[in-house]
């Protein structure tokens, strides 16, 4: 399993490797950064969840350094025009479309974050395996006009939270993946455009506010389609995962992601998966 | 300004002016600066709009479009003055110019960044959120959490801007001017309400 995606720093070359956790801290070739870090909370989800099936060695990742400006995205694009992994997830990435539509899609592409807007505005989101939107970006997904979640229109942006079905079957007259997770007050798993299930507990309401809580959903989730679940059982445990993560931790607005991906060996043992 | 551009602007002046009185907003042709970058762009829009011009921020044309962009656009009669404008911004900031790409025109261009704001209580913070972006302050104003987004620059914010207290932060550390992308400046527009609710 690949994952590719930037980390907030000037002047990090491109790294290629397999990454471990030490400490608080995710170390690639001998570089080192935070596990809460751009990509790196997703590194370490699934660092963490691989542990816990001995597979943590099937990980490789791309990353380089790019606080905004696209110089690391761009040498990412590079390195994803061939890929010799059957999974793949590209996350923190400047949308380009011009370099999207020149990456190896022979494999099964999971889009999250970045690699999933560049999907949707160069629109070829049929040509990935997975999206992970959260409402605003659903929104996004479902304007068959907008090129970046920034340009939704306001008719479809002021669409309610329960009105979520309503997206998800605008969004599919669109070019989306066959699998898609809708991650909010009430996590959605869709397979061709069709709701396959609904989940709704535990309700931890703090998680909407705590950045990386989508990175870790999307962490869990691949790994165990890389451990070997088919994506819509996959989905459907990541979501009560997360969801519990959450409650293990006494999850508060002003928690910090790095505590809740700590404990991901732990709700997975709970629920011995 | 040499005779030549008077002429010019007299010529798109006369020309307005024989097509009807239309509002200012409303049917006044109009034209695009494009950017290299949404920085670039943010940039602009902050020198154009303290001079009081009829700017806003849309997206550019599909054909140029890459997906994290942002063009500004203007009425076709301001053109000359604001050129005028960013070369003498950029005579003075040599270090720090607006790099435009080019000048285009445009018939009703309308894809504008989304400008809707909701907030909600969660026990004792206050949520934030424009479109993707969320931004979550304590009582006192401090930035506990920035979640959404997907571009490079959103962690890169959330580093700089996380444990710092929202009343605090000067103009040129706002997600705006810190940041690169669209995300930056959804971001922006949500961090602007939290400071206007302490």
């Amino acid at each position: 399993m690949i994952i590719a995606g930037t980390i907030p720093l000037e002047n990090l070359d491109l790294i290629k490797g397999k990454p471990i956790i030490k400490g608080n801290n995710i170390l690639i070739n001998n570089i080192k950064f935070p596990i809460f870090m751009g990509t790196g909370a997703l590194i370490s989800s699934c660092i963490k969840t691989l542990e816990y099936f001995n597979l943590e060695n099937n990980i490789k990742v791309i990353t380089a350094g790019d606080i905004g400006k696209g110089d690391g995205s761009l040498k990412i694009y590079n390195e994803l025009k061939e890929i010799d992994d059957d999974l793949t997830i590209i996350h923190y990435i400047k949308p380009k479309i011009n370099n999207i539509i020149n990456i190896d899609f022979s494999s099964k592409i999971i889009g999250d974050a970045g690699g999933m807007y560049a999907g949707k505005a160069a629109n070829i989101g049929d040509k990935y395996y997975m999206f992970f939107p959260d409402v605003g970006e659903l929104a996004f997904l479902a304007d068959n006009e907008a090129s970046h979640p920034a340009y939704v229109r306001g008719f479809i942006s002021e669409i309610d939270d329960k009105d979520i079905p309503q997206l998800i079957n605008k969004a599919y007259y669109q070019k989306m993946p066959k699998y898609m997770v809708v991650k909010g007050k009430i996590d959605y798993i869709v397979e061709n455009g069709n709701i396959m299930n609904k989940i709704s507990s535990p309700l931890v309401e703090a998680m909407e506010c705590i950045g990386g809580t989508g990175d870790t959903l999307t962490g869990i989730t691949s790994s165990l389609i890389n451990a070997g679940y088919s994506p819509v059982e996959a989905s459907n445990l990541s979501c009560i995962i997360n969801r519990k993560l959450g409650k293990v931790v006494n999850a508060k607005p002003n928690t910090q992601i790095d505590k809740l991906i700590m404990e991901i060996p732990t709700v997975l043992k709970e629920m011995k998966i | 300004m040499n005779l030549k551009n008077i002429s010019l602007i007299n010529k798109i002046k006369e020309h307005i002016k024989n097509k009807g009185h239309k509002d200012k907003n409303d049917n006044e042709k109009k034209g695009i600066i494009i950017f290299s970058n949404v920085k670039e762009a943010m940039k602009c829009e902050q020198l154009l709009k303290k001079t009081g011009y009829n700017i806003k921020v849309i997206a550019p044309p599909i054909e140029i479009r890459e997906g994290c962009d942002l063009a500004i656009e203007y009425d076709l009669i301001d053109e000359f003055g604001i050129k005028n404008k960013i070369e003498k911004y950029n005579e003075n900031n040599n270090k720090n110019k607006i790099k435009v790409l080019k000048y285009i025109s445009s018939e009703n261009y309308n894809q504008q960044p989304l400008d809707l704001v909701k907030i909600k209580k969660v026990d004792d913070f206050t949520l934030i959120r424009c479109g993707n972006m969320k931004i979550t302050l304590d009582k006192e104003g401090l930035i506990v959490n920035i979640s959404g987004g997907g571009c490079p620059d959103v962690p890169y914010l959330a580093y700089k801007l996380k444990g710092k207290n929202i009343k605090n932060i000067k103009v040129e550390n706002n997600p705006k001017n810190l940041g690169y992308s669209l995300c930056a400046y959804t971001l922006n527009k949500a961090f602007e309400k939290g400071k206007e609710s302490y």
